[in-house]
Parts: structure tokens; sequence; C-alpha cells
């Protein structure tokens, strides 16, 4: 056999499909079942633990059974597409959005948002500071063209149920009191002196920061409600970090 | 989710004009140990004898404190790829304190997919940034389609499969300009359609590319129960002189059905028949050690009372070597 056929099936089997082992001409200690069992084990096992290392409060609110079965399905329907498992959680929450398992658990999704935006804000290290300077080179018709830029790594949320609120509770192990048909939205970002913060948002700071998010100038933001407020609460904690000029867009 | 299966709970030889020129330039590069890192101390070199320890993240904050009396660390590549990380702040410290050895699991240099070229790219970034003392790999494979595995997979040793890992190896060494180590694998089995012993396919890879050879005993040993692989005459058959790396690490023993098989975990001390590996490889070998363990790390106490075993063992070779 052909070394490109031989992985080919190797790797068939590793991710469930059907594969005739014995076209594989393997040899050793115990039957070829439980020889290939023992990789596709330790392939598994390394990325749920992965997973789980990523996912703390996903995998303390369904507990270690079902995380299990999430890791398995999410391994195989988004198989790693990157020898760098650094970022294989990325499509996580995504994937138990679409997933009529967890349909019931309609918060859970976000949970999962949360915990892989706080792994990402806790890695940066360093947050570049607004470019006053640069700002105050361009005349008043080109700063109303501009678009602010949030740091890298903030994570705006908005959600129909308590989703700071579970998540704090799973991290405390106390999710009593907690009233579940409360919408909340919030902002989760790093921070340069505190690692990573999170916090609930009032609808107007919301709209401003959504607003951003989708690229809207200046001249826009100017008709949001505690607009100048909002900017320099923003710029101040380091959320607002950059802008883009209109010729730029 | 009722539905849903139950998690499986266990849980050529011929050398052309171009290897010439490679085996020049290699053999160049081995002997002059590329620039340290402005500013920093000469890493660029690992003494002879030297005992390292593999780095986790788990005892970064105690290393930094403590600066403990290691002889090098090893990390794993692929943690540090991301430019102002927490990692890359930890690794800018250690990088002024000891030499460095970098170890990939990520480059499938045994699979028959194109390289991936980005994650060459972060490599030789990390590589240029740090220059640490040594670049190893593994002799195994873990891609196929694009697909990664995060696992390292077992090669037939075959012809073709010889002539797929030294191109890709020599690819990988002429864009990183370095020669890389190659470590021998753990197998849990074997191919019938294999028709070399493992240490004649690494010493083949060796002279074809102009690689180092890392040897890792634990993995011999775990091969040797397993497989029925001949431990001594792996060390007696192996290139001495192109091994420039040993690792020493723990297994686990798990018993399947009626057969017991060592796992290879890295999860445990080194077990005393790799110790006697150890004593016994030290006779030929001067190369740096390793001691690895990378599941159920321990505290970094533990980890470096086996380094210090690691110094006894081999302290213990040399005085019976002035005997005589």
């Amino acid at each position: 056999m052909k070394l490109a056929d031989l992985q080919a099936q190797f790797s068939k089997h590793l991710l469930h499909q059907s594969v005739d082992l014995s076209s594989l001409n393997l040899t050793g200690p115990l039957p070829v079942e439980q020889l290939m069992s023992l990789y596709r084990n330790n392939f598994y096992v390394s990325l749920t633990d992965y997973l789980k290392g990523c996912f703390p409060s996903v995998d303390a609110l369904v507990g270690e059974e079902f995380f299990e079965q999430l890791a398995k399905a999410y391994i195989i329907q988004r198989p790693l597409d990157n020898p760098d498992i650094e970022l294989y959680g990325e499509g996580f929450s995504r994937f138990i959005s679409n997933l009529p398992q967890t349909s019931d658990l309609v918060y859970l999704a976000g949970i999962a948002a949360l915990d892989w935006g706080f792994d990402r804000a806790k890695a940066v290290t360093e947050i570049a500071s607004f470019p006053f300077a640069e700002l105050e080179g361009l005349d008043q018709q080109q700063q109303l063209k501009i678009c602010f830029k949030m740091s890298a790594q903030t994570l705006l949320l908005a959600s129909d149920y308590p989703l700071l609120s579970i998540w704090q509770g799973v991290a405390k192990d106390c999710l009593e009191g907690i009233d579940m048909g409360c919408a909340e939205n919030l902002i989760l970002h790093p921070s340069n002196t505190q690692g990573a913060l999170f916090y609930l948002l009032n609808s107007s700071q919301y709209e401003f920061l959504s607003a951003i998010s989708a690229g809207a100038r200046l001249q826009q933001l100017c008709e949001i409600e505690d607009f100048q407020q909002h900017l320099n609460y923003f710029i101040g904690n380091a959320v607002i970090n950059g802008f883009t000029t209109g010729d730029e867009r | 989710m009722s539905n849903w299966q139950q998690p499986d709970k266990r849980k050529e030889t011929h050398i052309d004009s171009c290897s010439v020129y490679s085996l020049k330039k290699w053999q160049l590069m081995l002997m002059t140990p590329a620039n340290s890192r402005a500013n920093y101390p000469d890493h660029s070199s690992i003494a002879d004898n030297a005992i390292g320890i593999g780095l986790r993240s788990t005892h970064h904050q105690q290393i930094l404190q403590q600066l403990p009396k290691v002889g090098w660390l090893e990390v794993h590549s692929e943690n540090f790829f991301i430019e102002n990380s927490a990692q890359r702040q930890v690794l800018d410290q250690l990088a002024e304190h000891y030499p460095l050895s970098f170890h990939g699991i990520g480059l499938s240099l045994g699979s028959t997919d194109p390289l991936n070229q980005s994650h060459l790219q972060q490599m030789k970034a990390l590589i240029d940034c740090y220059k640490p003392a040594l670049i190893s790999e593994h002799l195994s494979w873990s891609s196929n389609n694009s697909r990664y595995f995060n696992d390292l997979l077992p090669v037939p040793y075959t012809q073709e499969s010889l002539d797929i890992f030294c191109d890709r190896l020599n690819q990988v060494q002429d864009f990183l300009g370095r020669p890389l180590l190659i470590e021998n694998p753990t197998a849990y089995l074997s191919f019938s359609d294999s028709s070399m012993h493992e240490w004649e396919f690494l010493n083949e890879i060796q002279r074809r590319c102009q690689c180092g050879l890392l040897l890792d005993l634990n993995n011999i040993y775990v091969n040797s129960i397993n497989l029925g692989l001949n431990a001594q005459e792996y060390l007696r058959q192996i290139d001495v002189e192109a091994v420039r790396e040993i690792h020493l690490a723990g297994f686990t023993r798990r018993q399947l059905d009626n057969a017991e098989i060592l796992i290879d975990t890295h999860g445990s001390k080194v077990s005393k028949p790799v110790w006697q590996l150890f004593r016994d490889f030290r006779q030929s070998c001067n190369a740096p050690a390793l001691v690895e363990w990378d599941t159920d790390i321990p505290a970094l106490e533990e980890l470096l009372s086996q380094a210090e075993m690691a110094s006894q063992h081999q302290e213990a070779v040399a005085s019976k070597e002035q005997k005589f």
C-alpha cells in the first residue's frame, strides 16, 4: 500500500469512518482494532483535555460525560485544520449554538463564548494606547469620517439570558438566585493591568460599541446618547485603542 | 444526548549534488552554532552531559523566581508562536538565563501532505528570534488531507517513507537554515510492509539529510516491551556520533484484555530500566539529556530531583570509566 493511501485510511479510522484495518498490514501485541483504538483514544483525549482547559465553565455546567460527547462531536465534525492547537476552540461556541443536542441549553453557546473570550483576552500582554497624536493631525471633516477600532480580543455580547451572572456563578460554584429571565449586555476585554475585564453594559453603551463594531463613522456615533461620555470611558479602559480614516474603508 | 455514542473511556541512499551541498552546509553549521540573541549571554550551545528539563507552563513562575540550576530548558515550539503573548514574555526572561531547545510537534514530517508553510514560517520567526541551541522534531506524521491529529502517528519503515521524510526534512532545514534533530518515536504497532529496522531508518535519514538525532530512551524501552524490539541492539546500531540529545521520561502500564501494554504518557518518574539504558548509552554518548514530563505534571521539585538523578547516573558512569 502506498504511504498516502495508508495515511488516508489511518486518518479515516481516527475520525470514526469505516476502514478495512486488515488492509493496513499492522502487527503488534494486541488485536489490530485495540491497537488502533489506542491511537484514536489518545487523539480524542488530548483534544478533549484541550477543550476542557479552554471551556471550564461549559464543562462545569454540563458535566464530564456530556462535555466529552460535545467534544467528540466537535472533533469529528470540525477536525483540527492547523498543526497549532492554540486556536482550535475558536469555533466551539458557534458549534454548540447549532447543535440540536444543546437546543435546551439556550445559554450554553454564550457561556462558551465567554470562556473563549476570557482565554484569549488573558493571553494578550500589551494593548496599544489610543493614538491621540494621529487624531490631532486630522481636520474636523476628516475626524467626522473616522471609524474607531476596538482592541483585539474584545468580546461584545447581547443575550436574552443573564450570561455574565451564570458565568460568574459557575466560577463561584453558586448559581442560586440568578433570574434566568434577565437579559444582559456585556463586554469582556483584555486589560494592560488586570489580564481580562468583564462587566455589564447599559443599553446606550452597548449601542455605542455595537455601532463601532459595525464600522460606524464618528458622525454617526455622535447621535448616540451620552456619546462623549462613552468615548472617554472606553478609550480610558483601552477598549477603543485605534481608528481608521474614512479613506481606508 | 442519550442517543449519542458513549465516549470511549479507555481513555535511497544516492547522494546527488544537492545532498553534497547540504552535507557541507550542515556540517559547517553544526560546528559553528548560531549567534545568540543580542544582549543575551551566549546560550547558543548546550554543554556535553548537561541535564535539562522540559519547561511546562505550570512551572513558569517558579522557575523565573528560583532560577534552578539546570543545564538547559526545552520548550514545545508551537506554544510560543504568538508574539506579545504571556508565554513569549516568560521565554524572553528565561532565554537570559538558560540555553534553549525548541522541540516541535506540528511539522508532520512523515506525512504525504505538502508542508504547512504557515506553520513553517511561524517556526522560523520563533527560531530567528531566540536562536535556540537545538531544534528537534519527530519521526512521525500527524496530518492527512489538511486534517491534523495532534498526535505523533507511526511511519512504516519503507523506502517510500524514507524518501518522503528526507525530502520534507531537507525542505525544512533549507528553509530554516539550520539542521534539525529527529526523535525516535513510540509505537504501539508496526507495519508488516516495513523493510528496515527503526535504527536503520533513522541512520539513513541522518546520512541523507545531515541532521542530528534525538534519542528518547523511554521510547526505545516502551517499544521493546510493546513490539519486542531489542533495546540493547538499538543502542549498538544507532549512529552514536549523530545523537545530539537524549530524552528521559516515564510511561504508564495499561492492562488490555490479557496483555499489558506500556503507554508513552510522559506522566511519571523515569523507570529503572530506562535509567539503566541511560547508563549504558552514556558510556558512548555525552549528548545533553533532558527529563520530559508532560502529563500529570508534578511539583517542580520532583522534576528537578529527576534531573538530579540523571546527573548522578552519569557521574556513576564517569567514575566507573575512570577506574579503568
